[in-house]
């Protein structure tokens, strides 16, 4: 069982991605607290404590932040360029997790300063050991900037 | 010494006045004593040597006479007095028997002494001549080689190229070559002997004997006649111009002088020289004729100089109007323009009136000298527009096409002609005195009419003004037409211009939209598919045991097709973008590409058995990433249709067909039939099921688009399993 109390922030407007991507979790056994934000919008006000998540202790950060490039209201490029210009968020780990291959949207994520770029493949055993590989590796092997916040 | 000097005197007298006494001995007989024998003996031989001595004297004068040009003839005669003197001797020994004078005898053996010493001195003196004269070998041996040289001289003379006559010096032919014999037409046999005249025209006989003689007075080697025409003279009497050479030879002093002649035949030089001169005279004649034609032209060109003054004055407005007319392709400025340059050039006031799409007439033109006057230029037409100079004028020269000419305009012609009172004050104060009205028009179509008005100038216009005038119209009207087609011309750029930019931006449009779909569907529609595998998977696995085998199967089979579709998917997508990216050409290993494509082939399977054969060093100049997604599709297909077959061979080389280099890849998997190659590179086109061999059907089409895109070509062999060749250009 991975769970060492870190977050995960999941940036998915499908619900059915978004079961698919929790079953994998799941199967995977990955426990961690998954936080879903179902577009950009959203995403950004648990990341900034805006809207709904005005409350949001900010000082509590996901470990790692799991966004979809197609996204209502503010797509995934938009919420990276944020995470990327705000000084809060500046370090975290962004992995685009998204259905497109188009060479644009890889090279614009990284140019943006994705720290990963994953293709939801539709073989969802495929997909399983994707999620599998990408929990193992942002939520055990990646060590955080110790002053991520700052 | 006294004494003795009269003594030998005395002596030699009496022994002359002696002589012939011979008292004083006895005769021979009778002195000793003599047998019959002895004294007969002694007599008869002095007597035979005597006569014998005396005949030789004879023969020696005979042969002097017979030879007058025998060498040293002195001797000869010395020779014989000799011999005759010694016979005196001999006789005189024999008559002592007799006649005892001892006298006689004395004096006949003095000069026989002395004739003997002359002729000894006369021998010893002439001994070295005598040792010097010519034996008979000597002259044959002379003759041979006298006889070899005239030989070749006759040889040289014989091929000369010109007829050789050699003459002694009274004139008579010696000797005469084959060219002789040729050019003047005889046997050489029937000049020989003959005197040289017989090659000399009948008329220049005289001339040319005094001349031969003055020539062996003063002989030398020159040139005969020098810069008179010469001629000789066949045996038919013909007569032909010639070049005469002269040379003297000292032949022996027998045959005194004889002169070489050297005769050419220069009839063909005179017949050139003839001809050049003819050539000269017609060519002097003809620039004799010539100048006076060119005389006469320049008199004529003088004449219609000033006729044509006015012409010119025409010729060059026509000129400056052509420039005018061809200087704006806007038909408005252009008229005003050349309504401009016309006055007062041509004309003291000039009207365009033009037709309109309604078939009604309007002025669009006016220039007058004065420019005061343009104003009523307008208003004749206003009012009264088909009846400006002439009740049909206009009109009818509309109609007829025709251009008129109006040379001198009355004042009974406009009162003519002036439709009302105020017609006619318009008219009296534009006073026209001569008009031209031509119309504008071309075969199919009548623009307008130009007309021009002569005033207050003191000009009238003429036939030849007209002419100009017509000129001027068809000039005009060219212009009209340009302008005409080129607004035409401009409309239709801007229409076009217009499409094009809406197509253009639909084109955009549908681009975008094409964008958006495409991208839409490598996001959207896959993510259903996500799902129905997603899920497919989860009840299989958390819902399995509530299934029996064929409800585990169907699950299956919507997982597979869910699959499938997402490849189908990802394929197309493919496809789009090979057609969408730009190439980025450079030098491409290709034999590298299809090794790395190989191994990877390889270590997929690595159970099958397997040789994949590539040609090295295959460079090309192309796209790296579509070329490998060529080779790609191209070994994968190879890989996967010989997957049935016990042992897998693919082969990838070139050949040369026809200066072209052709790559093939080889397999020796199941191949089709070749009626279905025309299906073999169509989007989604299989020609084999899913369960055989797995695929979407568009591997193929893009390999087929990326060799289109690098201009190739690509195309199949196969047999039913026997393999498939796949050969492309590129």
């Amino acid at each position: 069982m991975i769970n060492s109390g870190k977050k995960i922030l999941l940036v998915e407007d499908n619900p059915d991605d978004e079961l698919l991507t929790l079953l994998a979790f799941k199967d995977n056994n990955i426990v961690n607290e998954v936080i879903v934000a179902r577009d950009g919008e959203q995403a950004l006000d648990y990341l900034f404590g805006n809207g709904i998540y005005a409350d949001r202790d900010l000082s509590i950060y996901p470990q790692v932040i799991l966004l979809d490039l197609k996204l209502p209201k503010v797509d995934g490029l938009e919420v990276l360029k944020q995470i990327r210009s705000k000084p809060l968020t500046r370090l975290l780990p962004v992995v685009i997790l998204t259905s497109s291959k188009e060479e644009a949207d890889i090279v614009n994520s990284y140019q943006l300063g994705a720290n990963s770029y994953i293709r939801k493949p539709v073989d969802f055993e495929q997909f399983s050991e994707a999620i599998k590989q990408l929990g193992l590796y942002w939520l055990v092997l990646n060590e955080l900037s110790a002053n991520i916040n700052t | 010494m006294i004494t003795q000097k009269p003594i030998a005197l005395e002596q030699i007298t009496e022994f002359m006045e002696k002589l012939f006494q011979a008292e004083s001995w006895p005769a021979r007989w009778n002195c000793g004593t003599w047998t019959e024998f002895h004294g007969w003996l002694y007599v008869c031989s002095n007597v035979a040597i005597g006569a014998a001595y005396l005949v030789i004297p004879f023969f020696i004068i005979r042969f002097i006479k017979a030879k007058p040009g025998i060498p040293l003839p002195k001797v000869f005669w010395l020779f014989g007095a000799f011999i005759l003197f010694c016979g005196l001797t001999h006789l005189m020994d024999a008559v002592l028997f007799w006649w005892p004078a001892y006298r006689l005898s004395a004096l006949i053996l003095f000069l026989t002494a002395i004739v003997s010493w002359m002729t000894v001195v006369a021998i010893y003196k002439y001994m070295p001549v005598a040792l010097n004269l010519k034996t008979i070998k000597d002259f044959e041996k002379e003759l041979m080689e006298r006889k070899r040289s005239e030989s070749k001289f006759i040889g040289l003379l014989e091929s000369a190229p010109d007829a050789m006559v050699i003459t002694n010096g009274e004139g008579k032919i010696l000797m005469v070559n084959a060219q002789t014999e040729k050019i003047f037409g005889y046997n050489r046999e029937e000049v020989i002997g003959k005197e040289v005249e017989i090659f000399v025209p009948q008329r220049f006989h005289h001339r040319h004997t005094s001349h031969r003689h003055g020539y062996v007075e003063n002989p030398k080697v020159r040139g005969m006649g020098i810069g008179m025409n010469l001629f000789g003279r066949r045996k038919d009497g013909s007569e032909f111009p010639v070049e005469i050479s002269l040379s003297p030879m000292k032949a022996t002093d027998e045959e005194g002088i004889i002169v070489i002649s050297a005769i050419r035949d220069i009839t063909k030089q005179k017949e050139a020289e003839t001809q050049i001169m003819n050539l000269n005279e017609t060519l002097e004649f003809q620039v004799v004729e010539r100048t006076a034609k060119l005389e006469i032209a320049l008199e004529k060109e003088k004449k219609a100089r000033a006729e044509m003054y006015h012409d010119q004055l025409w010729l060059s407005f026509l000129t400056k109007a052509s420039n005018v007319l061809a200087s704006s392709l806007d038909h408005y400025e252009t008229l005003n323009n050349l309504g401009q340059i016309t006055t007062p050039a041509i004309a003291d006031w000039c009207a365009i009136d033009e037709i309109e799409a309604d078939g009604s007439v309007k002025r669009i033109v006016v220039t007058h000298v004065d420019p005061e006057k343009i104003k009523l230029v307008f208003e004749l037409t206003k009012e009264y527009l088909p009846h400006l100079i002439a009740p049909k004028e206009i009109f009818n020269v509309i109609r007829t096409q025709k251009a008129e000419l109006y040379p001198a305009i009355t004042a009974e012609f406009i009162a003519n002609i002036a439709r009302d009172q105020e017609h006619h004050r318009l008219l009296e104060e534009l006073e026209p005195k001569s008009a031209i009205i031509v119309p504008l028009h071309n075969r199919e179509k009548t623009y307008g009419v130009l007309t021009l008005v002569l005033s207050d100038s003191g000009r009238l216009f003429d036939e030849t003004d007209l002419e100009f005038a017509k000129e001027l119209g068809r000039r005009t009207t060219l212009a009209i037409e340009n302008a005409k087609l080129y607004k035409e011309m401009q409309d239709n750029n801007a229409e076009l211009e217009q499409r094009v930019a809406i197509r253009t931006m639909e084109l955009e449009a549908i681009n975008k939209e094409l964008e958006a779909f495409s991208y839409s569907v490598s996001h959207d529609l896959r993510a259903p598919l996500r799902s129905i595998d997603g899920f497919s998977n989860k009840i299989l696995k958390d819902y399995g045991a509530m299934f029996d085998d064929q409800g585990k199967d169907y699950f299956m089979r919507v997982k597979n097709a869910s699959q499938h579709m997402g490849h189908l998917i990802d394929d197309l997508l493919k496809l789009a973008r090979i057609s969408r990216v730009e190439m980025n050409s450079q030098e491409i290993d290709l034999s590298a590409i299809a090794r790395s494509i190989a191994n990877e082939l390889k270590e997929s399977h690595p159970q099958r058995s397997s040789t994949i054969a590539i040609q090295e060093d295959m460079k090309m100049m192309g796209d790296p990433n579509l070329i490998h997604i060529a080779l790609q599709n191209l070994l994968d297909n190879a890989w996967k249709y010989s997957k049935n077959q016990p042992s897998t061979h693919i082969e990838f080389a070139t050949i040369q067909k026809d200066e072209l280099l052709v790559y093939f890849i080889r397999d020796n998997g199941v191949g089709f039939d070749m009626k279905y190659a025309d299906k073999l590179f169509g989007a989604f086109q299989r020609l084999h099921s899913i369960a055989e061999f797995e695929g979407t059907g568009i591997g193929l089409a893009t390999v087929q688009r990326i060799i289109r895109r690098h201009r190739g070509n690509i195309w199949a062999e196969s047999e039913v399993n026997k393999g498939t060749t796949f050969f492309f250009t590129l």
